[in-house]
């Protein structure tokens, strides 16, 4: 009996992912069950839909109930009159046979949600609706779904202008430009249409609302760094990974990690691949703090523009490699290493509202801190340790 | 993941689409003007107008472009104008503006480039068009028109919602302008797949199934107080109303060949060659107009009274008339527009309508009369119908009868006018005098010879002195006369008539005699319809005989006309046998219209219960005829177990078993060499889905997946590796590119294994490795 492997190595790896449960469905898709038990579902079906599945009568199919009734009515009316009876069931059953192919037509539709990562203010950003007909000979069309943001009042919709063929996938593209910073929800209905003669608008599924967060709109402003200013004198913000010399740490290997950093020795001693990460050249580096206390911030538009400034300022100086840390009010220090951490600071910017439990502290010490005040007509300003450094 | 191309088919524009729209929205306007035709409330020349109109905007769409704008703009209020004011010149018969408005609004529609919301005016126009003109005429072209009307409209609602969605712009007169429909068919037929065609008649099989069905199980109630709904006026034709005029129907006997009754017979060999189909008695000849009536006097005397109802049942015992032939049941349809009195074979015991009906049962005289005439073919049933050559009176009847029976009643001897006669002396009275009366009274010696006969010998001779004297023709011969009286002129003048005139000639003879004696009109002879079994009777089978009291309680049948065998069939050859047989397109044309009548416009409940009954037998039937099998066999089957076994019942078991098996796997290779061949054919993405290596790893991999999930929380370390490896095998082969490469059997048979083998018995750690692979 040999000893079990150490913990770290015994975590199974994950299975491969497939994208095929991620595709939403019209609640039809019946998986793979009991015979008796589907007809059942099936047949339950007809009369109490499944959960998410609407259905709304549209001006034509409200003429069209009208024409029923008064067919009925009169049928009835002038004692079983069979002509009218006729023209009543050729009705009925245009009736029925709209929601048989209405069926066919919804049977084997998934559809999915591709979110961009990001999503900044006046900066349009396509969301994409996959559809898939998933059916094997007859084709879908005529399906849109309906799209908006928690800020809109009206939706949009994404028609499905073509035939989707047997097997074939189509994508639907929605331009969203959020208008303002700040958490949103975009809301897609589940698939909807009026197919084939229009008398009922059908949804199918229940929807998806995924939550976005809008970063702060770029702005331009001004900024330069004061004459003589020397910002890698608070080194110890500097250590992130990099391509120096210093050992700062190792770790298990992941996939695209050179060849030439593995640490033999340690792997050989964990028994699985591990590598070296090294500590990045000390170079001259900011911190990005910003305070928003209701007591400073009272316009609404001159906060906007804070966000703005320090979010736009934050991107420029980790483009260019000067982006230490980040902070705002009286939350810890986020050291920004990677992009993941820069976004990390644009969305608590994007959160970020005029607070009245948070005091500035009056001055900030440090080299190469970045602070903001508000300035006159609706001006902000930077202060690069306590030094007007730049406005917008 | 799905990724092949898309098939490569033609598909027809946006624009090619709204062609298409517009094509068929023309074809739903050309619907309802034929649909209209049919009526007269739009002249028939108006109607052909609005169909060439409409014909050449579909044929030239452009020419919708070069009406001036002031036409279009000035349509809308003319046509207000024009309705409004049909309205008011014609407001009392409201149908009439009211379908010519529906005319006007559908070619106003057809006249233009329509949106979608106009689309569908002229959709539903039509429907209303259609379903107005079905009611009032209740024809089978209705069936023939919504038949067409169904899928065309369906595809109009299709396209109208197609290209609601795909920001619909309307085709303006330049779209038109270098349009071909030639070119545009050419297209569509490239564009389409005869898949979509076979679906489409699929669809409207569907659709014609469903209605039939729906058809056939609404519940049909009979509610008391039925509203009248859209009837047409209509009028009763020549010869069957309560008055007849001499010299009128000589237009019907001379060729109108038109179907007047046809009529369905339970026993139909009961029916005579020559039947009579009784509608109107009329007592009272009134020599100023030369015209046979129905006297106020014989309405007051059978007292009839206005009724409402669906069904009728004669109050008198109907068993006095039930000495001879009777029939179960007769389903009579008689055309619109003949009479308001219906065709009777003989007296009955009930009569039936599907509608509910207002009726004068004139049960006396064995006379049934509507309200008013029907215009449109009327269906009603008797059961229990005399067939008979006499007609039994009422003891009322006969008393009154024979207290005048044997002497005429002279209007030279009668002090008051001929209108204050009672019932039955209308019967008896002779309304001439002087010489016409004596021509009369020397015409019944001649027949009589002064003796005492009975009124079938007095009818004999009768009939012969007639032949004698007159021959059968649709002409008299004579000049137009001055005179009132034409009956008496022809019997002095003429030696050429026609049923009117024998028959009138009879009464006026037969009461000089001393017998009552009425006339009666109606229809004689029918044909045989052999497709649907049915009797047709036409319009030139009116015909008008007499009634001739015999003294002893009877009405005696007496037809007086000679030999009308070219106009009635082979009368003289007895039964149903020899009756003239309806054959070729014409007779299965009006078998068609039987079905209709019987099976759609007719159908009610009691058909309802007979359809339910009729499926309730067959499957009582058909289970018990199962059983019975079932049964048989498997006794059989267990005798032959339980009897003596010997070798060559075993070689026949052996070979049996044999044949079974090879069956199912002869089935299983051909289903997998199916399934393979199909996969090859069909194009990548539906390939992955249908390989049966991937489906058969994917039934797998169902089963796999939990238990691989629990070997995952049970599991360390090497144990897991094979669970995991084989997990990842199955999932390449449901989901990797190609699954058919490598060892898959060997891959399931794994996974089968480890599921067997499964977790139970497995301890933690390394053992568990040990027994999964053991």
């Amino acid at each position: 009996m040999s000893r079990p492997p150490p913990e770290s190595a015994t975590e199974p790896t994950p299975p491969p992912e497939y994208n095929v449960t991620d595709w939403a469905d019209a609640g039809m898709h019946v998986a793979k069950r009991k015979v008796g038990r589907s007809i059942w579902r099936f047949l339950w079906m007809f009369i109490v839909p499944p959960e998410g599945h609407r259905i709304a009568v549209t001006p034509a199919g409200f003429v069209h109930m009208m024409v029923c009734v008064g067919l009925m009515s009169a049928a009835y009316a002038s004692s079983s009159n069979n002509i009218l009876f006729m023209a009543l069931s050729l009705v009925l059953s245009t009736l029925i046979l709209s929601g048989l192919l209405s069926w066919m037509n919804f049977r084997g539709g998934r559809w999915r949600v591709l979110l961009p990562a990001h999503f900044r203010v006046e900066e349009p950003a396509p969301i994409t609706v996959e559809l898939w007909n998933t059916k094997r000979v007859l084709p879908t069309c005529c399906l849109w779904v309906k799209v908006r943001s928690s800020k809109q009042k009206d939706w949009e919709r994404l028609y499905l202008e073509e035939r989707l063929d047997p097997d074939q996938q189509a994508k639907l593209e929605w331009l969203f430009t959020p208008r303002e910073r700040g958490v949103e929800e975009v809301q897609i209905s589940g698939l909807e249409s009026q197919f084939p003669f229009g008398f009922l608008r059908k949804t199918m599924g229940a929807g998806v609302t995924r939550t976005i967060v809008v970063t702060p709109r770029r702005i331009d402003y001004e900024f330069r760094s004061p004459v003589g200013h020397r910002g890698h004198q608070l080194g110890a913000f500097t250590r992130r990974p990099g391509a120096g010399a210093e050992l700062m740490n190792i770790r298990r290997y992941q996939r695209g990690d050179p060849q030439r950093v593995v640490h033999w020795k340690a792997t050989a001693r964990l028994r699985q691949l591990m590598v070296r990460q090294m500590e990045e050249e000390n170079r001259d580096g900011f911190i990005v703090f910003v305070e928003t206390p209701a007591s400073i911030w009272q316009e609404a538009a001159q906060f906007e523009k804070l966000c703005s400034f320090a979010a736009s300022l934050a991107e420029d100086l980790f483009r260019e490699g000067r982006l230490v840390g980040v902070a705002i009010n009286d939350q810890p220090l986020l050291v920004v290493k990677r992009l993941h951490d820069l976004q990390l600071f644009l969305e608590m910017l994007a959160r970020a509202t005029p607070t009245s439990s948070y005091q500035s502290a009056g001055e900030h010490y440090g080299g190469n801190l970045i602070t903001f005040k508000p300035g006159a007509k609706q001006q902000v300003h930077a202060y690069l340790s306590g030094n007007l450094s730049g406005s917008a | 993941m799905p990724t092949s191309a898309a098939i490569s088919r033609v598909r027809l524009s946006q624009d090619e689409l709204q062609q298409l729209k517009w094509l068929l929205g023309q074809l739903l306007a050309l619907i309802a003007m034929w649909s209209l035709w049919s009526l007269n409330s739009i002249p028939s020349g108006l109607i052909l107008i609005f169909i060439l109109g409409i014909g050449a905007v579909t044929l030239f769409p452009h020419l919708i472009g070069r009406i001036p704008d002031w036409v279009n703009k000035a349509a809308t209020p003319a046509l207000i104008l024009i309705i409004a004011v049909d309205f008011i010149l014609h407001g009392a018969n409201f149908l009439d503006p009211m379908v010519r408005m529906v005319g006007f609004l559908t070619l106003y529609r057809s006249l233009q480039f329509r949106k979608r919301r106009e689309d569908l005016q002229l959709l539903l126009l039509t429907l209303f068009t259609l379903i107005i003109v079905g009611v009032l005429l209740v024809s089978i072209s209705f069936a023939v028109q919504m038949l067409i009307f169904t899928p065309i409209a369906m595809g109009q609602l299709f396209l109208v919602n197609l290209l609601e969605q795909a920001n619909e712009r309307i085709l303006a007169a330049d779209d038109w302008r270098a349009f071909s429909w030639r070119r545009f068919f050419i297209r569509l037929r490239v564009g389409l797949d005869f898949r979509l065609i076979a679906f489409a008649g699929v669809l409207f099989a569907i659709v014609v199934a469903i209605s039939t069905v729906i058809f056939i199980s609404l519940p049909r109630i009979k509610m008391d107080q039925a509203i009248p709904f859209l009837k047409m006026q209509a009028n009763a034709g020549i010869g069957f109303s309560d008055t007849i005029s001499y010299g009128t129907v000589n237009e019907l006997l001379s060729g109108d060949d038109r179907v007047a009754l046809q009529v369905v017979v339970s026993e139909p060999d009961k029916i005579p060659t020559r039947p009579y189909w009784r509608m109107v008695v009329l007592d009272l000849y009134e020599p100023a107009s030369s015209t046979f009536r129905v006297s106020t006097a014989a309405r007051q005397f059978a007292n009839t009274r206005l009724q409402e109802g669906y069904r009728y049942v004669n109050q008198e015992n109907p068993q006095r008339y039930l000495g001879g032939h009777t029939v179960d049941e007769m389903k009579f349809y008689l055309e619109g527009n003949v009479s308001g009195y219906l065709p009777l074979i003989g007296p009955f015991e009930s009569i039936s309508f599907p509608q509910r009906m207002k009726f004068f049962a004139g049960e006396e005289f064995n006379v049934f009369e509507l309200d008013a005439p029907s215009a449109t073919t009327l269906g009603y049933s008797l059961s229990n119908v005399a067939l008979g050559e006499s007609l039994q009176t009422s003891r009322r009847e006969e008393r009154a009868l024979n207290a005048i029976f044997g002497a005429p009643i002279l209007i030279e001897e009668y002090s008051a006018s001929i209108r204050d006669l009672s019932y039955p002396e209308t019967t008896l009275i002779v309304p001439v005098e002087g010489e016409d009366l004596e021509f009369l009274q020397a015409a019944v010696k001649e027949i009589t010879n002064d003796q005492k006969l009975s009124a079938q010998e007095f009818s004999r001779r009768a009939f012969a002195w007639l032949s004698e004297n007159y021959r059968y023709a649709l002409s008299t011969g004579l000049p137009d006369s001055e005179r009132s009286d034409h009956l008496i002129h022809w019997m002095r003048n003429a030696n050429t008539g026609w049923c009117e005139h024998f028959s009138g000639a009879f009464i006026m003879l037969a009461r000089t005699a001393g017998f009552p004696a009425r006339a009666v009109a109606g229809f004689a002879g029918a044909s045989w319809n052999d497709y649907e079994d049915f009797f047709v009777v036409r319009n030139r089978m009116a015909h008008a005989w007499v009634e001739i009291y015999d003294g002893n309680g009877r009405w005696l049948r007496a037809d007086p006309t000679p030999s009308t065998s070219h106009l009635f069939g082979n009368m003289d050859s007895g039964l149903q046998g020899a009756m003239l047989t309806e054959s070729g397109w014409g007779a299965w044309l009006d078998s068609v219209r039987m079905v209709w009548y019987r099976r759609v416009i007719n159908f009610d409940q009691q058909d309802q219960e007979e359809i339910a009954n009729n499926l309730r037998d067959i499957s009582v039937s058909a289970f018990k005829e199962f059983r019975m099998q079932f049964t048989t066999k498997w006794k059989s089957f267990k005798s032959w177990l339980t009897e003596g076994w010997n070798v060559a019942k075993v070689r026949d078991v052996a070979v049996i078993v044999a044949l079974v098996c090879f069956s199912i796997l002869a089935l299983r290779m051909f289903y997998q060499a199916f399934m393979t061949w199909r996969s090859a054919r069909t194009h990548e993405g539906v390939r992955a889905v249908n390989d049966p290596i991937r489906r058969k790893a994917g039934r797998v991999l169902t089963r796999f997946r939990p238990a691989y999930v629990n070997a995952q929380q049970e599991l360390r370390g090497e144990a897991l590796k094979p669970w995991q490896s084989i997990y990842e095998d199955l999932l390449k082969l449901r989901f990797g590119d190609n699954p058919s490469t490598g060892s898959w059997k060997n891959t399931l048979k794994a996974a089968r294994r480890l599921m067997r083998a499964g977790v139970k018995t497995v301890d933690r750690g390394e053992g568990a490795l040990e027994t999964a692979e053991s």
